[in-house]
């Protein structure tokens, strides 16, 4: 498999304070990234700077071959991103909302009566297609999110805490959408506060103060810090 | 081209969607065109009057009714002395005394003069000033009257001393309406403040959401997202300006006497600034409080600075150098001349030049600082 993300001593510093603090990473085409760490440990920062939307202060990042201190535009065109904070507009309504980002996206009239109706479908929110995106259920505002982050069809989606705020059965709903974009062979680089969570991925990353402490497999890391569960792990990795 | 279209569509949606929003942004700017345009008047009427007439004759008593008469003053009785009178200014009940001394009339017919005391409420200097004026009016047309049935009863009609009669006939706002000044004001502030305020929250809105961050992943340029923005309130604020001309002839019978579509060129071309303005601030802000207090700032800086209140010629030398850096000034000079003198663009272009380079400047400027990454 070939990489797809290529991270270099990447840093970034606020003033004094080193957010970000030289880490380097590689991901694989097709593997679900699980970016592990407590609050302020520089998950968002490291998301952000990925997506162009946060110059580094040094380091180096390609992302699909893509410099991105150079062609950040091209990355752009080629990424999804969910930020953590509800990204679609409360005072749009669903249908809106789709049509917005996809003529955004630069698809056709056509793909987006298309796209419209094939998300609905696929999210059973054909009767919710009028109402205002407010009125929906966290989990499934949370969906509806992540599936117009996907409607240019990008080759890696960054999804930056999707799941916090959300029911268990809604939770296991999203990640069910996240295994089917890896089976299609996306890619997917998420963060999370569960840990059961980090068990369903690929690869995992611990940060701690800004550093990657830990970078393994679930069942590497499991071995090596003797745990059975990732919980034990994380707990056992920041101490 | 289309991502613009789409962004364009988008912010109507958001904006027709709030029913409260029409309102603010049409229904306001009404309401305060017609309370501001018929209270911000510096027409001087029904100035409060008290008069201490210590002569208590015949030639005293014209005097107290021909201001009695008048209809700049509003007499409100007579006081035994000037302390009571004064006593009265000082509860409000009055503005003005009219101070008539004892022999006012002896002295008139042996002496041909007589003083009289006008006391004055300086608080509000510029109304004094103009009442004293009036005043100096109604005494000498009293005057003119007595000079001429006088000398009817000598049997002679030539006045003896020679006399120069100020007759003084004010073009384009001939009936010297402050109204037909401050009315097109209103509209040019009007637009001003819709136009700026509007861009301003709109986009620190989206930032406090984090909806900003969601356009800036996607591949939106940065001027397309600044044109994007600008190009709705534009639509806004001409309409506004059109609900505005509307407003000003329906209800104070203010029709513009230029051309319409010189009216509207130069508007667009100023909205360039308030609108770069609008987004300026909003790369500034961090949240809505904070645009807001920005923009009041300017809007107020502006407001006071543009001749809207106090003629700029009134200003000291340093102050009016400061204003050639606002660009309300200009286009104050623009409405007031088109709506009243019906100026064309021979005759505005001066401003045309100052009004585009503050719009290509600060749109300049805020699309350097509204970079599509964040900090």
């Amino acid at each position: 498999m070939s990489n797809i993300v290529e991270v270099v001593n990447l840093t970034r510093s606020f003033g004094d304070f080193k957010a970000v603090d030289t880490i380097s990473f590689t991901v694989k085409r097709g593997e679900i990234f699980g970016f592990l760490g407590a609050n302020g440990a520089g998950k968002t920062t490291t998301i952000r700077m990925l997506c162009g939307l946060l110059l580094p202060s040094s380091g180096q990042a390609n992302i699909m071959g893509y410099n991105l201190y150079t062609d950040y535009e091209k990355i752009k065109a080629t990424i999804g991103y969910m930020s953590q904070k509800f990204s679609l507009y409360n005072d749009l309504t669903v249908r809106e909302n789709i049509e917005f980002y996809g003529g955004v996206y630069g698809l056709t009239r056509k793909q987006i009566k298309e796209k419209t109706k094939e998300l609905l479908e696929s999210l059973n929110l054909e009767k919710q297609a009028n109402t205002l995106t407010a009125a929906l259920p966290l989990g499934w505002k949370q969906r509806l999110a992540l599936s117009t982050s996907l409607l240019h069809n990008p080759e890696i989606i960054f999804l930056d805490e999707p799941t916090s705020g959300i029911d268990p059965v809604s939770r296991r709903n999203f990640w069910l959408i996240i295994y089917k974009l890896a089976e299609q062979g996306k890619t997917v680089f998420v963060t999370t506060h569960y840990m059961n969570e980090a068990e369903y991925c690929n690869t995992v990353s611990i940060m701690k103060d800004g550093k990657i402490i830990a970078l393994d497999s679930p069942a590497r890391l499991k071995s090596t810090y003797k745990a059975d569960k990732m919980q034990d792990v994380f707990m056992r990795a920041i101490v | 081209m289309q991502r613009i279209k789409y962004l364009v569509q988008k912010e109507f949606r958001q904006i027709f969607r709030e029913k409260a929003n029409l309102g603010i942004i049409f229904l306001m700017p009404f309401v305060q065109l017609l309370i501001l345009g018929f209270a911000i008047t510096t027409d001087i009427k029904n100035i409060k009057l008290i008069i201490v007439d210590k002569d208590r004759t015949s030639l005293s008593q014209q005097v107290v009714e021909s201001f009695y008469s008048s209809d700049i003053f509003h007499f409100q009785g007579l006081a035994s002395s000037e302390k009571e009178a004064i006593l009265q200014m000082d509860r409000g009940r009055s503005q003005t005394i009219l101070v008539i001394p004892y022999n006012f009339k002896r002295s008139l017919e042996t002496n041909n003069q007589a003083n009289v005391q006008l006391i004055l409420d300086g608080v509000d200097g510029n109304s004094a000033g103009i009442a004293a004026g009036y005043a100096s009016q109604i005494l000498n047309t009293l005057q003119q009257k007595w000079i001429v049935s006088k000398l009817a009863k000598t049997g002679n009609t030539k006045i003896p001393v020679h006399q120069i009669i100020l007759e003084p006939r004010m073009l384009y706002n001939s009936s010297l309406e402050g109204k037909r000044n401050i009315v097109p004001g209103i509209v040019a502030m009007l637009v001003t403040m819709i136009t700026l305020f509007l861009t301003a929250i709109n986009v620190v809105k989206e930032k406090e959401r984090g909806t900003l961050e969601q356009l800036m992943v996607t591949p939106l340029k940065g001027y397309e997202i600044i044109i994007g923005k600008m190009i709705p309130f534009a639509i806004l604020g001409f309409a506004l300006l059109n609900v505005g001309i509307l407003a000003a002839g329906v209800f104070f019978g203010i029709w513009i006497s230029g051309h319409l579509l010189t009216l509207y060129l130069l508007s667009i071309i100023y909205m360039g600034t308030t609108l770069g303005l609008g987004i300026l601030i909003s790369t500034l802000a961090n949240n809505q409080q904070q645009a807001m207090l920005m923009a009041w700032f300017f809007s107020i800086f502006s407001l006071l600075l543009s001749g809207f209140f106090v003629p700029i010629e009134n200003m000291p030398d340093v102050i009016q150098l400061i204003t050639y850096l606002n660009p309300l000034r200009y286009y104050l000079e623009v409405v007031r001349g088109i709506f009243l003198k019906g100026s064309g663009l021979f005759d505005l272009w001066p401003e045309l030049l100052a009004m585009t380079t503050f719009g290509v400047l600060i749109i300049s400027l805020a699309s350097v600082r509204f970079q599509k990454r964040l900090k």
